[in-house]
């Protein structure tokens, strides 16, 4: 009797467990093949007709250029790893890691199928998106297509890195039977000096990570992915911020820096949100980073309703997350009595360190435009940052007064959502029209509602008010009515 | 002479609760003076948490009344929040302060450290000490162990300020020592004047705290 090669016992063990799946599963498949195709059916034709309506009325500056395409793809890349830091696409089971994962098969066996996958799909993404970009940027057939093969390759290479770096986040001891056969090459040079035959599985094992996957440690795996799960079941209930804090990483640094005391509340509660700032200080400083650049570039001259000016104001909005993590934690746990105070009060003083917080990040980003421009180290670009000729006319004060009013209005929105958490049942109502029930898309909304009001606002001033004096006092005026409405839900 | 009578710091009178065609709880009639301490048993689905609420003002009764110092209990909660402590479901920890600051949190804004002629510091180190929550004093909630984050739960609770306090099922989750804890803390409370409402299933709970016993009828399943 010969024992089984790893290959054979992976393909007999899959096999034999196909026969023990559970029907549920089955089940989840068909629901979720069900669901994709029929959300693809209803909203895809709206979805196309809408781009086509909006490509027909897209002003000529507003197209973007060939570095704005690589610029989004680019974007989209980094994000793609970034994304991966947390969650890759190694998914596993509890049965795999039990069968196959501790030890019994190397992991790169088991999973190598999902890592060439994912880096095939990063690359076809990034194509694809390259290619509609090219498009409708009028860049020509021969330039789109080289783009597009350039993004491919490249995505092609991410989606590696993509695995990589998850892999990278799980990584445990090297298992027992894991990289049986040829040795894991380490280096370029190891798989040149291994002659051509070798060479050629050599670098095959290289490129579809082969040590990266044998040194993985499934447990940590899959308790990354229940950590998903949970967070997913968490969205689906509509529980927001319990969504939020299943996935984002726990605040740990600076665990023995106290809390600095003091017996007047606004400043014990700005002490204690300082704090909170400084043990989760990754994030908070990647969000001050972001909102000085992009105060900076309204500054600039990203004038009311450029697409300067609306990516200026989604970066604000991102990095206010992590201004507010004690007014989130207040909204949860209003009633819990940490400190007395009627909530609406409480609510208020924990505003403070955001709006400490954004007086800074404005004056940082007035500095830095200074700096930029004196250096003339920023070229005017039309299509990002509005036409030139145009910004010439608008005073620096005026310029300034509208960076305050986008900081404002992005501080404000992230109030309102922090706010209400949890999604209210009227949400989940069925919204029933001649095109079928569109509830799904509200409840969508209600997820992105504050992406939406800030994009509403700063790119609806490009009609409402074009120039800056009066879309200074629209945004401030539709800010301060948002506050209003907040402090009277904060009061419940 | 004045002869007015205090109000009992909690009455709820023939009071029920319907969830759709189900009554999971009453009619249900009981006074509990300022300063006593109500110990409500039953088994488990009798009503015990829904009782609770309804006296926190979370839950308003379908029939009957529930007041709460001096006034229905729903507006106690709004116009009297500070008066009454409530642990139900667990405690809305901040998640990047440690034990230790969320007693420092405590201690600073209700000004316990400058009432007891002290600094905050001194109270919470001797009330860590007291709850032997000292070897978990810089670890971060999520850190805790379920029984330590009760424990934390419940001495947040007993440690505010309060005149009437709720507490829904102490034991859970505790071992025998932190029970024992648990009971000294609660009589604790209750001799400094407090007015306590515990649902419970743990008899020493029962025995150590009883001035008044309500125990709810089993639901018919």
């Amino acid at each position: 009797m010969t024992a089984d090669s790893p290959r054979r016992h992976l393909r007999r063990m899959r096999r034999d467990l196909r026969g023990f799946r559970v029907e549920d599963a089955a089940g989840d498949l068909t629901y979720t093949i069900y669901l994709v195709v029929l959300t693809t059916l209803m909203y895809g034709p709206m979805l196309a007709q809408a781009l086509r309506a909006g490509g027909q009325t897209m002003p000529d500056a507003a197209r973007p250029s060939v570095a704005t395409v690589a610029l989004v793809v680019g974007g989209l890349a980094v994000l793609a790893l970034a994304f991966g830091r947390k969650v890759g696409p190694l998914r596993t089971t509890a049965a795999e890691v039990e069968h196959f994962l501790r030890g019994q098969v190397p992991p790169h066996l088991v999973l190598r199928r999902r890592a060439l996958g994912a880096a095939v799909a990063i690359g076809l993404a990034l194509a694809a998106v390259t290619a509609g970009l090219g498009y409708g940027a009028d860049l020509g057939v021969a330039r789109t297509a080289q783009l597009t093969a350039l993004a491919g390759a490249g995505g092609f290479l991410v989606g590696g890195l993509w695995v990589r770096v998850q892999a990278a986040g799980t990584r445990g001891r090297p298992r027992a039977g894991a990289g049986a056969g040829v040795p894991a090459p380490t280096s370029p040079a190891a798989v040149v000096a291994a002659g051509p035959r070798a060479s050629a599985g050599r670098l095959g094992e290289l490129v579809f990570l082969r040590r990266a996957l044998d040194r993985l440690d499934p447990d940590g795996l899959l308790a990354t992915l229940e950590r998903w799960r949970s967070a997913g079941r968490s969205f689906m209930a509509g529980d927001a911020r319990g969504a939020a804090l299943r996935v984002g990483d726990a605040p740990a640094a600076l665990r023995h820096r106290r809390l600095r005391t003091s017996t007047r509340l606004p400043l014990l509660i700005l002490a204690r949100d300082w704090l909170g700032a400084q043990r989760a200080r990754a994030r908070f400083v990647r969000s001050l980073v972001g909102a000085v650049g992009a105060t900076a570039v309204l500054v600039l001259g990203a004038g009311p309703g450029s697409i300067g000016a609306a990516a200026a104001a989604l970066v604000l909005f991102a990095a206010t997350a992590s201004w507010v993590e004690g007014l989130a934690a207040h909204a949860d746990h209003a009633a819990s009595g940490l400190v007395p105070g009627a909530p609406g009060r409480l609510f208020t003083l924990h505003l403070i360190f955001p709006a400490l917080v954004a007086a800074s990040v404005l004056a940082a980003g007035g500095a830095l435009a200074w700096v930029l421009t004196a250096l003339g180290v920023l070229a005017r670009d039309a299509a990002v940052l509005g036409d030139p000729a145009a910004l010439d006319a608008v005073p620096v004060g005026e310029r300034l007064a509208y960076a305050v009013a986008v900081v404002f209005l992005a501080v404000t929105v992230r109030a309102w959502v922090t706010s209400q958490s949890v999604m209210p049942p009227s949400v989940l109502t069925p919204v029933v029209t001649p095109v079928g029930d569109l509830s799904p898309v509200v409840m969508g909304s209600w997820y992105v509602r504050g992406w939406l009001v800030v994009l509403g606002v700063v790119l609806g001033m490009r009609w409402l008010a074009p120039d800056s004096g009066a879309a200074v006092w629209t945004i401030v005026a539709g800010a301060v009515l948002l506050a209003v409405g907040t402090s009277r839900v904060s009061n419940r | 002479m004045s002869t007015a009578t205090t109000p009992p710091a909690v009455h709820v009178e023939a009071a029920t609760v319907v969830h759709g065609t189900v009554q999971v709880l009453g009619p249900v009639t009981v006074t509990v003076p300022t300063g006593a301490s109500l110990v409500v048993a039953g088994t488990n689905g009798s009503g015990k948490s829904t009782l609770l609420a309804l006296v926190a003002g979370t839950l308003l009764p379908r029939t009957g009344s529930v007041e709460t110092l001096g006034r229905p209990a729903h507006e106690t909660r709004v116009a009297a929040r500070e008066r009454m402590s409530v642990l139900s479901g667990g405690f809305g920890a901040y998640r990047e302060l440690t034990v230790r600051d969320h007693f420092r949190l405590m201690s600073a804004g209700w000004r316990l450290g400058a009432q007891a002629g002290t600094s905050d510091d001194a109270v919470v180190d001797d009330l860590l000490d007291r709850t032997e929550l000292a070897s978990v004093g810089d670890q971060l909630p999520h850190e805790l162990s379920s029984g330590e984050s009760q424990m934390l739960s419940l001495v947040s609770a007993c440690f505010r300020p309060s005149d009437l306090l709720l507490v829904d099922e102490p034991e859970q989750r505790l071992d025998a020592r932190w029970r024992a804890q648990a009971v000294d803390l609660l009589r604790d409370a209750r001799a400094s004047g407090r007015t306590l409402v515990v649902a419970t299933h743990d008899p020493t709970f029962r025995e150590a705290l009883t001035d008044v016993e309500l125990m709810l009828e089993p639901r018919a399943r």
